[in-house]
């Protein structure tokens, strides 16, 4: 009598939307692993959305992600403004507006210097004050700038504020799709750097392109940095979540002469298409290899 | 069922318990006969009753009943469940935000998790929003943070995944699976 009273009500559809509304973001993940019922009902757009907009009090989302991973993860880092460039734009007369770190603001529009601002039509700022998202309208945007990514794995998404009556489309929250794109490391011989140098053809998280870049791991496929050494001010930022850890080490990087602990993520879903092969493809690859070995052989610390 | 037994005692006790609403408005009380599925025989005041959507519309529909069946609700749950409409009756009366959170509170907080899971339907099926916003709140603060299996223990769900297909979901969501409480 009484498993079928449960049995019965939280299979059933009414209740359970009531109880999952309730779930943050986190928790709604979990649920879906629930059964098929659940999974069904805690992927659904309407129960995911309003639990992403929760901890930021948006009022609105507008758009449809192209996958459900993009509600996952709604750290301060998945928005931004998208700031429309002006003639007498400049980097640092946009700090000022804005009052952001300019490095913070390059690493998210991979920007190798201050000149790149005027190669670009707009310019992602991140958001430091949360209580600008408040009851702010957010749009779902394809980020075309790292579009390449995005079509390979969805790799980010934009959000864009409409800013209300004015109406002003030069400002804008974007939301960063978790990143994506892993695949598993099968050598545990090589050195940690050369784990990355070997995923060289993977799909990197845009903002990351110049740190890494700095730390000579060209492309590195999808590295989870857990600690970098005073090399970054908010380490938080180039996290990327993701399954199981595949394999952990410390580095240094030459450039930087800092010591950093990375952590590699396997993501199954890439395994198939990710192949050995398509590292033979990367032009860049082999040179890159080479290049690291020199540089990093003195350096490069036990691991 | 030990319920059948400790239910009815614990219904005239709260009985006993709220006469002010009575005497504050001094009518002569109404009573309402409801009867659970497993024929145990509850009554209860009509302003109670009346608290009960389902059970309002019944009345609206034949007037001349006084038993109410409900097929669909045992006796444990629906003595829990009244007596919570008993106290927001009082909290109605005389308006105290405050101690009506309090007791909203308590009233989650002593329940077993297995009380909770079976009152959540019955407040469906009678239609009381305000014990229903408080029920499920309550469950999804105990479920919060907690794993898969726990989950389902609490709520008696079979999983029906393949082992393939949960693998492939735990991997996909594994993300939210780091730091979750122990159960």
């Amino acid at each position: 009598m009484d498993s079928f009273a449960s049995l019965a009500s939280f299979t059933c559809r009414d209740i359970l939307v009531m109880i999952l509304r309730k779930l943050g973001a986190r928790d709604l993940s979990r649920a879906s692993c629930v059964c098929k019922l659940w999974r069904d009902m805690a992927s659904d757009d309407a129960i995911v959305s309003p639990a992403f907009m929760e901890p930021w009090k948006l009022k609105e989302i507008v758009g449809k992600p192209v996958s459900g991973s993009f509600w996952r993860e709604n750290g301060i880092w998945r928005f931004a403004i998208s700031h429309k460039i002006v003639r007498g734009d400049s980097v640092t007369s946009l700090a000022k507006k804005y009052s952001f770190q300019v490095m913070d603001v390059k690493r998210l529009n991979s920007m190798m210097s201050d000149h790149d601002i005027y190669s670009k039509e707009r310019l992602l700022i991140p958001i430091i004050n949360p209580n600008s998202l408040i009851n702010g309208t957010c749009y779902i945007e394809l980020d075309t700038y790292a579009k390449g990514e995005v079509e390979a794995c969805k790799l980010k998404m934009e959000l864009r504020n409409t800013t209300g009556s004015n109406g002003n489309p030069s400002c804008a929250h974007r939301i960063f799709s978790r990143p994506q794109g892993i695949f598993a490391l099968q050598s545990t011989q090589m050195t940690m750097l050369e784990h990355l140098t070997s995923l060289c053809c993977g799909q990197l998280p845009q903002l990351w392109l110049p740190f890494l870049y700095s730390l000579m791991i060209p492309r590195a496929s999808c590295v989870r940095i857990l600690q970098i050494c005073k090399a970054v001010p908010r380490p938080e930022r180039l996290v990327a979540c993701n399954s199981g850890p595949v394999t952990e080490g410390i580095g240094f990087s030459p450039i930087l002469d800092l010591p950093f602990r990375i952590t590699c993520y396997a993501c199954l879903e890439f395994e198939k298409s990710f192949t050995i092969s398509k590292i033979a493809n990367n032009a860049d690859a082999p040179s890159m290899r080479e290049k690291m070995r020199q540089n990093t052989s003195t350096a490069m610390p036990q691991f | 069922m030990s319920s059948s037994t400790d239910s009815p005692t614990l219904t005239t006790e709260t009985t006993q318990l709220s006469p002010q609403p009575d005497t504050e408005t001094a009518k002569p009380t109404k009573k309402i006969t409801l009867k659970s599925s497993d024929n145990q025989i509850f009554e209860v005041e009509e302003s109670v009753a009346m608290e009960f959507a389902t059970v309002k519309s019944f009345f609206e529909d034949s007037p001349s009943t006084d038993t109410v069946p409900l097929p669909n609700v045992t006796a444990k749950p629906l003595s829990q469940v009244i007596e919570f409409c008993k106290e927001q009756i009082k909290f109605k009366a005389n308006p105290d935000e405050a101690q009506k959170k309090k007791y909203n509170a308590e009233f989650v907080t002593e329940k077993s998790d297995k009380d909770l899971v079976d009152m959540i339907p019955v407040a469906n099926y009678l239609e009381i929003k305000d014990l229903l916003d408080v029920l499920n709140q309550a469950v999804a603060d105990r479920i919060e943070n907690k794993s898969v299996e726990y989950v389902r223990s609490f709520f008696g769900i079979d999983n029906d995944f393949t082992a393939e297909e949960e693998a492939a979901l735990r991997r996909e969501h594994a993300w939210a699976y780091e730091g979750v409480d122990e159960d």
